[in-house]
């Protein structure tokens, strides 16, 4: 929740038309609740329906209105449809707050189960359900299995779901549910099947759900039709478990699923798919045939789609899976399909570079290499690095086609500085396949336009692994000898590589590898291990070169690259059709299981009951709290971590800072006022998007400094934020986007902790690319 | 198959807006986890699924300002998640139109029974628009007028557990009509030479039905498969479709295997058809640009549009619009036909041609200043593509056309059929150099 006191500084809201959402909160809920308790006799229906609506309109916002719980559960006394869904969803929120008031609305909602209406039976059935706390149960069960037999399949279809939701709570009051469940999918109405479906996966989980029979096969196969979208993918869901005795009855039901391939719903198409997948996996002929005629419904989906970003980036997950999976050639015609359109979002297009890298082969790849070109002068860097290492990939899974490949990356020369980076990395690859490339990736080797400190050292090792068939090797690697700038890793792959010329082309490299072994060796501050590298060649060439030669020479031949490993037939088909496959990883490997997630919540639960108790005491004594924490300094984790360890001063890290501290308006207006401007900076904004008040709240919120007061006025953000480790911290930090400024002023009590917080500000800004 | 946990409605910045939990397992401060994750990248960049370190996973969509986000901690359906909120959205719409933050803020009420009747437990329920509405009875508020359709009472339960779920009985028009409209868009990327790059049509077949009782429709049209499967010699133009895809309603296994389309309507408005063709299409316009740099500080444009189609096929409200340098300013424009407007937030100049004749070609000339600073993305424009957008009537590229509408129901009223067609731009893009 937002700290009460934003809004009386600088009122930030937007003004709104309906009165729900508008005006100061505080106190309120006192007064509603006298609002309540006035109107419990009205006899207007519609004057008790606005103050019902008010009430729910404070939970939306996230204002905890449980104390009126008592009022309401009076007021649950009405005829009125309207009131009593409001009611209803009131109660079933604040229930488990206020476990001894919610048996008060039991009855009403028991009254209501036997209702003459089966709308309201229904309803209040649903609700009662959704009462989570472990007292409602034994009013809870009467009610189910009354229901479960109730006239109405509304009513019928809602007490499944309530035994679900009891299985959940206590296991054990459902002893026999099973047998009443599948007797339930024989129901007359699709809704209470699908539901008595979903009821025994959950019930049954441990055993793996539902059991298939191929009588109940048979039955669901013959009534689909009737069921909505929903249901239909339910039931294909279900039947993708299900094993045919033999062909023909395997055969039968695919006839019989097809025409629901042309079905407009994306979910039922793809939940055939996975069922014809499930069928024939292990009859490698049919598979085939089955992708080959699953084929065109996706790539449809995929360009169908449209405005839907979404669903076709599902799709085109899919499409990638099964091309990777050795089914690549399938979509080699329809290759112009996963050309991306300018309007497409940056995963759109990256995920059909991925596609197209995968589906590359000899009859595309000349239209293809022509359109990668084109993404490889992107104006979105991401989109061209992510071109260039799909032409690279493609250079590798196709040998025979590699030389057009790589002779079109080399006429990438004269463009950007990025561009020539991310080739040389590429080339890498290519070239420790296939080293015969070399003559035509000279031009890019020996351009000078390699800036990125990876890159570099790819260059480096490719001149030193090429040495001899690159005329200018010793010349470039003579650049790079003595630089003061360079990384450590870069030192060692330059000492790796000068040697390795050195053997080939000893009189050229012998004065700038002497050079190198002086730099290294004679540098005080260099790094260690460089240095003993350094010296024990140096050494070992003294003594006996050509014994290091011969070491140098060992000639391992790679018949085995991890690329190629991408390709593989094994298929994790079960998870067809699911997350696993967004995000390409077995199920095992990123859900965890039901009782995780439940312990994570009841540890929140005590923790939120811990915090409560905490904060009543903290008010009271802000500062002294404060204190508690000083010893806890830290260096942090940051790419930083050089130069905070030469400044030898103490930082501060997040845990420095006092979590949650609170003060009011007023106090931090004295300390501000009655403070000197300690420090402050102004720098240039780097990211406009993320530039609002919410945002930086949030921001600052996560490093522990709480926003007080924040206004907008003519383009010029300001907001107010005060923390406090060793003493309290203040700030005052405005983004100006008419300048694209960013400015902070810190204060505190003592001048030098107001210098380090304000350091502080300044690198988690840096770090969230507010500023550069 | 496993339920979504709980639907977050939000404002674009990821402030929570309505919530609703379907399943006791998450933690109260899930949607701050979201909203983190949300702004660690833009709109663009961001998928559409994330998973985050505890292994909750955050599904969701975009719709004007809003955010429509699901959470769920089981290997779920996503495609089927993604489904239903575009759905949800679709409902909403029925409801109050304009589906956005305000909009959300004055019915929330209605939002959140409908939350509640759509899904229980996590799983969907009825998502029919016009059966839902018999169980919600709360007024709601539309931000613009819109006229309300009549409301019959009539039996909901029989309508929840009706095998037609998609339309009620009893319904009653004074004049039987029923409209077709036949849309084509065409997607197509044509190259520096004019060659076409790639070219798909994709076409639907938009109806509106004003049919009373429980009428049987039948559709013909000029499907090559279906000429075939008849023994029949195909007319002089038949369409081959590679994929077609149908509303609910439609009988797919008489399709599949009489290729004849028939099915029981739903009242009002419905996406009938959807069908993919992916054959060579010659260019409907070509446009070249010739780009001249009369100085460091001059640029000029000539460019010159012909439309490539039957001269008896007239496009309307045509817009072609050339990309620019970023930094252009005193645009200076001569042109015969339509006019030309300067649009600098788009980085391009847009000619309009109100009526583009087929067989035709037209003349533009531009002149823009550079200032002597050069932007760092001056050159840019040059990767853009040409867009176009266009539309022409009674014409379908494809040669699509519907040869009957039969309509029969039990009470024998007389009904007439009308059938518009229509092309539109698609994606129609050119390549400068």
């Amino acid at each position: 929740m937002r700290p009460h006191y934003a809004s009386s500084i600088a009122n930030i809201q937007p003004p709104k038309q309906q009165q729900y959402f508008e005006g100061n909160r505080k106190g309120e809920v006192n007064e509603l609740k006298i609002l309540v308790k006035n109107n419990l006799s009205e006899k207007d229906d519609k004057k008790k329906r606005e103050v019902i609506k008010k009430v729910i309109a404070y939970m939306t916002l996230g204002i905890d209105v449980s104390k009126i719980f008592p009022e309401m559960c009076m007021a649950s006394y009405t005829n009125d449809m309207v009131q009593k869904k409001m009611i209803y969803l009131y109660l079933t929120t604040y229930a488990e707050q206020n476990k001894d008031l919610a048996f008060m609305a039991i009855s009403t909602f028991q009254k209501d189960c036997k209702h003459s209406d089966p709308k309201i039976r229904g309803f209040a059935l649903r609700n009662l359900c959704s009462l989570r706390f472990s007292g409602a149960i034994e009013y809870l069960m009467p009610a189910i299995k009354e229901s479960l037999s109730d006239i109405d399949p509304y009513v019928r279809k809602t007490a499944i779901m309530g035994c679900v939701k009891v299985y959940y709570m206590q296991p054990d009051y459902l002893s026999n549910i099973e047998e009443q469940l599948y007797k339930m999918i024989s129901d007359n109405d699709p809704l209470v099947i699908i539901n008595a479906i979903h009821a025994l996966n959950e019930v049954l989980a441990q055993e793996g759900g539902m059991a298939l029979s191929k009588k109940l096969v048979d039955y669901l196969l013959g009534r689909l039709k009737e069921f909505n979208e929903w249901g239909q993918a339910t039931i294909l869901d279900e039947l993708s478990k299900y094993q045919p005795k033999d062909d023909t009855e395997m055969f039968n039901i695919m006839n019989l699923l097809e025409e629901r391939l042309k079905h407009s719903c994306s979910a039922i198409v793809l939940a055939v798919i996975k069922v014809f997948m499930n069928f024939t996996k292990n009859k490698p002929q049919i598979y085939q045939q089955v992708i080959t005629r699953v084929k065109s419904p996706l790539v449809t989906l995929a360009s169908i789609s449209e405005g839907n970003f979404e669903i076709m980036y599902t799709i085109l997950c899919h499409i990638k899976f099964i091309a990777s999976k050795g089914y690549n050639q399938v979509f080699a015609q329809d290759y112009k399909c996963f050309y991306s359109r300018v309007d497409e979002p940056t995963y759109i297009k990256l995920i059909k570079l991925e596609i197209l890298s995968l589906i590359a082969c000899d009859i595309n790849l000349g239209d293809m290499l022509n359109e990668l070109g084109e993404y490889v002068t992107d104006v979105d860097q991401e989109i061209s690095k992510k071109s260039i290492q799909a032409l690279g990939a493609i250079a590798i899974r196709l040998p025979d086609l590699a030389n057009a490949i790589v002779k079109q990356l080399s006429s990438f020369i004269t463009l950007q500085d990025y561009i020539t980076n991310e080739i040389i990395i590429v080339f890498k690859d290519i070239l420790r396949k296939d080293p015969k490339h070399i003559k035509d990736c000279l031009d890019i080797i020996q351009s000078d336009s390699v800036t990125d400190q990876n890159s570099k050292i790819t260059l480096i090792y490719i001149l030193g692994q090429f040495g001899s068939q690159i005329p200018l090797a010793p010349y470039i690697l003579q650049t790079f000898v003595g630089s003061a700038e360079e990384s450590v890793e870069l030192k060692h792959a330059l000492l790796t590589s000068c040697i390795k010329v050195f053997f080939t082309r000893a009189p050229e490299m012998q004065e700038i590898l002497g050079k190198l072994f002086y730099c290294i060796i004679n540098n005080e501050n260099e790094d260690i291990d460089l240095k003993d590298r350094a010296a024990f060649y140096y050494r070992a060439l003294q003594n006996n070169p050509n014994e290091l030669k011969k070491l140098w020479q060992y000639g391992i031949k790679i018949d085995k690259f991890l690329e190629e490993q991408n390709i593989n037939q094994e298929a994790l088909l079960f998870e067809f059709n699911s997350l696993s496959v967004i995000y390409e990883k077995n199920v095992n490997k990123f859900i965890k299981s039901f009782e995780y997630f439940n312990n994570l919540r009841n540890k929140e639960l005590q923790d939120q009951i811990q915090e409560s108790q905490q904060t009543t005491t903290e008010k009271q004594e802000p500062i002294q709290d404060g204190f508690d924490n000083e010893q806890t300094i830290t260096i942090p984790n940051t790419p930083n971590l050089l130069e905070i360890s030469n400044q030898s001063q103490p930082s501060l890290t997040i845990d420095s800072f006092v979590l949650d501290y609170r003060i009011d308006v007023e106090y931090f207006e004295n300390m501000w006022t009655s403070l000197n401007n300690g420090a402050s900076f102004t720098r240039q904004l780097a990211r406009i998007d993320i530039a609002n008040e919410n945002s930086m709240e949030q921001l600052f919120n996560r490093y522990r400094l709480y926003n007080i007061a924040a206004g907008e006025e003519d383009n010029v953000l300001q907001m107010y934020f005060y923390g406090a480790h060793k003493c309290q911290v203040f700030f005052e930090f405005e983004i100006n986007k008419n300048l694209n400024t960013v400015l902070l002023n810190t204060r505190s009590e003592l001048e030098d902790q107001a210098y380090l917080a304000q350091k502080y500000v300044q690198d988690f800004l840096k770090q969230s690319n507010l500023i550069s | 198959m496993f339920g979504i946990s709980s639907i977050y409605i939000l404002d674009q910045k990821g402030r929570v807006l309505i919530s609703r939990q379907y399943r006791n397992e998450l933690p109260a401060n899930i949607h701050e986890t979201f909203n983190k994750k949300l702004l660690e990248f833009d709109e663009y960049t961001q998928k559409p699924v994330m998973i985050d370190k505890d292994g909750y996973t955050y599904i969701f969509i975009r719709h004007n300002n809003l955010i429509f986000m699901t959470v769920c901690s089981q290997n779920a359906n996503c495609l089927m998640i993604f489904s239903f909120l575009f759905r949800l959205v679709q409902v909403l719409q029925e409801y109050f139109v304009n589906v956005e933050e305000e909009s959300i803020r004055d019915n929330f009420v209605v939002v959140y029974e409908l939350l509640d009747e759509m899904l229980d437990n996590g799983y969907p329920q009825t998502t029919e628009f016009k059966i839902l509405k018999e169980f919600i009875k709360t007024e709601s508020f539309q931000l613009k007028d819109k006229k309300q359709p009549e409301q019959t009472n009539f039996n909901v339960v029989a309508l929840v557990s009706n095998k037609i779920s998609w339309r009620r009985e009893g319904i009653k028009y004074k004049k039987n009509e029923v409209f077709l409209d036949v849309i084509e868009k065409l997607n197509i990327l044509i190259g520096q030479q004019g060659n076409v790059i790639k070219s798909e049509i994709i076409g639907q077949v938009q109806v509106k039905c004003m049919l009373s009782g429980m009428p049987e429709l039948k559709l013909g049209l000029n499907d090559k498969a279906f000429f075939e499967a008849q023994g029949r010699q195909a007319k002089s133009r038949a369409v081959e479709f590679d994929d077609i895809k149908f509303h609910q309603c439609v009988r797919l296994s008489k399709f599949e295997n009489e290729r004849v389309i028939q099915f029981i309507p739903p009242d009002g408005d419905f996406e009938l058809i959807s069908y993919r063709l992916d054959i060579r299409v010659k260019p409907l316009f070509s446009v070249d640009v010739l780009i001249e740099r009369k100085s460091t500080t001059k640029i000029e444009f000539l460019v010159k549009a012909k439309s490539n189609f039957k001269p008896k096929s007239t496009a309307n409200n045509v817009e072609i619009f050339v990309p620019v340098p970023d930094d252009a300013e005193q645009p200076q424009f001569r042109t015969a036909h339509g006019s030309v407007n300067y649009m600098p937030e788009k980085e391009a100049m847009c000619w309009s041609i109100k009526q583009f004749g087929g067989q035709r070609d037209f003349m533009m000339n531009a002149v823009f200043h550079l200032p002597t600073i050069v932007s760092p993305n001056r050159d840019k424009f040059q990767k853009m593509p040409i867009n176009i957008t266009f539309e022409i009537p009674y014409f379908t590229v494809s040669g699509f056309q519907v040869r009957y509408l039969k309509i029969q129901d039990k009470s024998g009223y007389n009904a007439l059929p009308w059938v518009r067609y229509i092309t539109q731009n698609g994606e129609y893009q050119i390549r400068m150099n």
